[in-house]
């Protein structure tokens, strides 16, 4: 039987774990100008820090609530606020040498030098330079927009407050980025008007004594034979390293075992994370103007009218329900996408297998099963889904064992008002789009890789010749882009050409450090 | 397609003239049928799905297998220590994914990093037919000519680790670097397994254990062995397309890897030079500051240059941001074959976790 660790949840920022799952946030950042004043203010700041277990104790008081009243319903409502450090503002808090010493080179030499195939650095708002790197990266969360404003004004107060010999200590380096989920039909959709968030890893752990009482709840009945793997139908358990530095991490060639932990060169690494922002920018139009032509494309090309929705979902791999390809390959399917224990129920290469359920029931009966997908047929390999997570599917560094190390914590919201569908493919000119952050124990070894290696390469983590292409969301680098989509088992994929410019343009970020709460007053405040 | 006329040197070199380059083919040859043998010998009821392309008129298409050549294991024991990482990375017999680098220093600091994909079999070969041929080959890859004394015994022996092989990076010397290695995987790789009721077994880490490809933490043979499998299972033929060798799959440009001179500015692609091989079959390059380059007035070297702002000093750093080494398979048409699965040879294996359930990730 796997033994799960103790997550120490109260050091343990809420950001990282569970996540704030709100609909609006604000994104500070802040330069240090005077080192004292700042360490002032982080001590001030520390107590209202969001702690993983007052967020764990929130949403379970949510969702029980929401379950007795059925339904959307007034509950209870949160702020939340977690403070990020970027190596430059560490670096000040500490020391240079310890910072570099004691964390890993791509955080250290920033998200600017990296060969992440980025627009150059000189045109991002924001993180293109080292000194446009935000020192402190503050996120405050909110259920109310107005509760919200609220919190983000005390905040600058207390900035504002933080003067020392007539100087202030910290600057706002610009006015607040806000994010906000969609509305109506759009809710919990980003803005191409795809359903999000829908796949996120498990966390393996427990939050108290009680060996059974894990952070991410157990969905499948103990004697269902991915009980151990999985937390909840298609949600695969993974190691706490893999997010939380000083845990045992994910094993490379076992599902079950655990690797040994990062050790933490500084104390006050452990129960902190890598987080990575990035503000990405959504041309709507331009995506559906592409998905529209290859519509037409593939309408001419197989004599059956292939709409512009089922194309764009080849490219992502789900449909703007949320249904998965593998599981509803012919049209989109509300009913399998509204139901939790089976729109991330589905394997790529092997059949998925039926999931017994804690009350001994089986989900999905009455909607279409997965189909074991090992050609690319159902779900295009090149869909972005399938590049960023393949699942069971072969890769290129080895497989599923390999590629369950890659997975991170994805926490963003969107940004920017949400495109008229009725004008989908005219250029409004609206800054719009998605603040991508995500939370893993190395950003090299997993948004990095996955981003360099499955992403931005036209063969990897699924080779052929010819290869299928990048990612068609977030693909990008030097190389001519392209994908290659299947519409019909015995012909040839059809390549389509990738226009120059991309429909996910980086505009501006960095990689940050979510320390432990205790640092927040301790290491980094002394 | 016809049957294959005969084997081509690997990445289409022209090292040999006849009758020596058709003894190679000839070589290659006895390996397939080999390794055909010992998949009918070793497993009755079998119609082998592996074949040799000169004896046998199957139309196939190709299919690359591409995978990181930055050692895995080396990355898995060392990664939360980077100068460790990248100094074991250097030492020859820890570069175990058909990928070898030699890096040259002045006073300590990188001018040139040579890499090579070729198998020693091919130099084996060389020196056992033209010794000759031997040392003048190696006398222009390293420069200037070579006592032949180093790099043959007394007898006549060749010495895959003479020095400057080891200085140069002329051909793979790591133990399981072979070419040999490559056809066996393969070849056995297109067996079909059951184990533990799981018939045929599908799940990789249960199929490497089962059919012994290799260490399952490298990149490369786990995965040969997992992509041909999956072709075995759905009944297609497979067979390796000529030239039979491994290659780098491509030059990436310096700027895409993040290299950047010191003066900031994206490196070029002419710090890459093609040695042998062709574009499609890259089996040795360098990678160095072309003659005469400057920046910021001054010449400079592979050391002076920074990689995604860290400065050079590892070969395997260069490997690290993004060089792949690949074969190329040619797969039959699917259906084609139904051959029964095989239970796994030797000893029981090492507790495998849940079974084919577990292929849930
Ligand atoms: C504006 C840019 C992006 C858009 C519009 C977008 C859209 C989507 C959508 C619609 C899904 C399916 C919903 C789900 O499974 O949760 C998804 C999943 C996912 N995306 Fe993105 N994404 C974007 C950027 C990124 C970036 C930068 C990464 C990081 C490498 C990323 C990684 C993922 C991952 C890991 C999944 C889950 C895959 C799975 O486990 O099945 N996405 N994305």
């Amino acid at each position: 039987m796997v033994v799960e660790e103790r997550l120490e949840l109260s050091d343990i920022q809420g950001a990282i774990l569970p996540g704030f799952k709100k609909d609006h946030a604000a994104i500070i950042s802040l330069r240090i100008d005077d080192v004292a004043g700042c360490k002032t203010w982080l001590r001030a700041r520390a107590p209202e820090v969001a702690r993983a277990d007052e967020v764990l104790a929130f949403n379970r008081l949510f969702k029980q609530i929401r379950m007795r009243r059925g339904g959307e319903a007034l509950g209870p409502k949160a702020v939340w606020t977690s403070i990020s450090f970027s190596a430059d503002g560490l670096s000040l808090l500490r020391s240079r040498q310890e910072i570099e010493a004691a964390f890993e080179d791509a955080f250290f030499d920033g998200m600017f030098q990296s060969a992440l195939g980025d627009p150059p650095p000189s045109r991002w708002a924001t993180g293109g330079t080292p000194d446009g790197v935000p020192h402190i990266l503050v996120v405050v969360a909110a259920d109310d927009p107005t509760h919200l404003a609220a919190a983000v004004a005390r905040l600058d107060a207390t900035i504002a407050e933080t003067v020392t010999g007539g100087k202030p200590a910290l600057r706002s380096m610009d006015t607040p980025q806000l994010g906000a989920t969609l509305t109506g039909a759009l809710q919990g959709h980003e803005h191409f008007g795809f359903k999000d968030g829908i796949s996120q890893p498990a966390i393996r752990g427990v939050a108290s004594e009680d060996p059974q009482d894990f952070v991410d709840a157990r969905r499948l009945a103990t004697d269902d034979a991915n009980y151990e793997l999985f937390a909840e139908p298609g949600r695969p358990l993974v190691w706490p390293g893999q997010f939380l530095i000083g845990y045992n991490r994910q094993d490379r060639s076992d599902f079950l075992k655990p690797f040994t932990p990062f050790e933490p060169k500084v104390p006050w690494q452990r129960n902190g994370s890598y987080l990575v922002y990035r503000r990405l920018q959504q041309k709507v139009h331009a995506f559906w103007r592409f998905c529209t032509d290859g519509a037409r494309v593939f309408s001419e090309q197989t004599g059956r009218e292939v709409t512009p929705e089922a194309f764009a979902s080849r490219l992502v791999g789900r449909w703007p329900s949320g249904a998965p390809l593998v599981r509803a390959p012919a049209a989109d399917d509300p009913d399998l996408a509204a139901d939790n224990d089976v729109n991330n129920d589905f394997l790529f290469s092997d059949a998925t297998p039926t999931a017994t359920l804690v009350d001994g029931t089986v989900p999905s009966s009455g909607l279409p099963r997965a189909r074991p997908d090992p050609n690319g047929h159902l779900c295009p390999f090149v869909a972005h889904i399938r590049k960023v997570n393949p699942r069971d599917d072969p890769t290129d560094t080895g497989g599923p064992r390999q590629t369950r190390t890659r997975l991170t914590l994805r926490r963003g919201i969107p940004y920017g008002p949400a495109k008229d569908p009725a004008r989908l493919l005219e250029d409004d000119g609206v800054d719009r789009g998605l603040l991508f952050m995500s939370y893993q124990g190395s950003i090299q070894n997993q948004f990095e890789f996955v981003v360099k290696t499955w992403v931005n390469l036209p063969n990897s983590p699924h080779d052929s010749d010819p290869p299928t292409g990048q990612d068609p969301l977030i693909g990008q680098g030097s190389a001519p882009r392209f994908v290659r989509l299947p519409h019909d088992p015995d012909a040839a994929d059809e390549k389509f050409t990738l226009p120059d410019e991309t429909w996910v343009v980086m505009t501006g970020g960095g990689y940050f450090f979510t320390p432990p709460v205790s640092a927040l007053s301790g290491a980094l405040a002394e | 397609m016809v049957t294959l006329d005969r084997f081509s040197l690997p990445g289409n070199l022209t090292d040999l003239d006849e009758p020596l380059a058709q003894a190679w083919s000839d070589s290659i040859s006895n390996r397939l049928d080999n390794e055909v043998a010992a998949l009918v010998l070793g497993h009755p009821g079998l119609q082998p799905q592996f074949y040799n392309p000169a004896k046998l008129d199957v139309t196939g298409s190709p299919a690359p297998i591409s995978w990181p050549a930055f050692p895995n294991i080396i990355e898995i024991n060392f990664g939360d220590d980077p100068q460790r990482m990248f100094e074991e990375g250097e030492r020859r017999d820890n570069q175990d994914e058909y990928l070898e680098w030699a890096t040259t220093r002045e006073n300590g600091k990188i001018t040139r990093v040579t890499f090579t994909c070729e198998g020693p079999e091919y130099w084996d070969f060389i020196a056992q037919a033209d010794p000759d041929l031997l040392v003048s080959l190696y006398g222009r890859l390293v420069g200037h000519s070579v006592p032949r004394k180093d790099v043959l015994t007394p007898g006549g022996t060749y010495i895959r680790r003479n020095r400057w092989n080891m200085q140069h990076a002329v051909h793979l010397v790591q133990p399981n670097n072979t070419l040999s290695a490559e056809i066996n995987i393969a070849a056995q790789a297109t067996l079909l397994r059951r184990h533990d009721g799981h018939d045929p077994v599908t799940d990789p880490s249960e199929l490497i254990e089962c059919s012994r490809f290799g260490v399952e933490e490298r990149h490369s043979d786990p995965h040969i062995g997992d992509i041909v499998n999956q072709q075995a299972r759905a009944g297609c033929s497979v067979t390796l397309e000529d030239p039979i060798a491994l290659y780098l799959e491509a030059l990436p440009d310096p700027a895409d890897l993040g290299i950047r001179k010191p003066d900031g500015t994206a490196a070029g692609e002419d710090c890459w030079r093609l040695e042998r091989g062709d574009q499609n079959h890259i089996l040795r390059a360098v990678f160095e500051v072309p003659a005469g380059e400057t920046a910021n007035g001054a010449p400079f070297a592979v050391g002076d240059m920074t990689i995604e702002g860290d400065p050079i000093e590892f070969g395997g750093q260069i490997v690290k941001a993004g060089l792949r080494v690949k074969l190329t398979g040619l797969i039959g048409k699917s259906g084609v074959f139904h051959n029964p699965s095989f239970p796994c040879p030797g000893l029981p294996l090492s507790a495998m976790g849940p079974g084919p359930s577990s292929r849930r990730a």
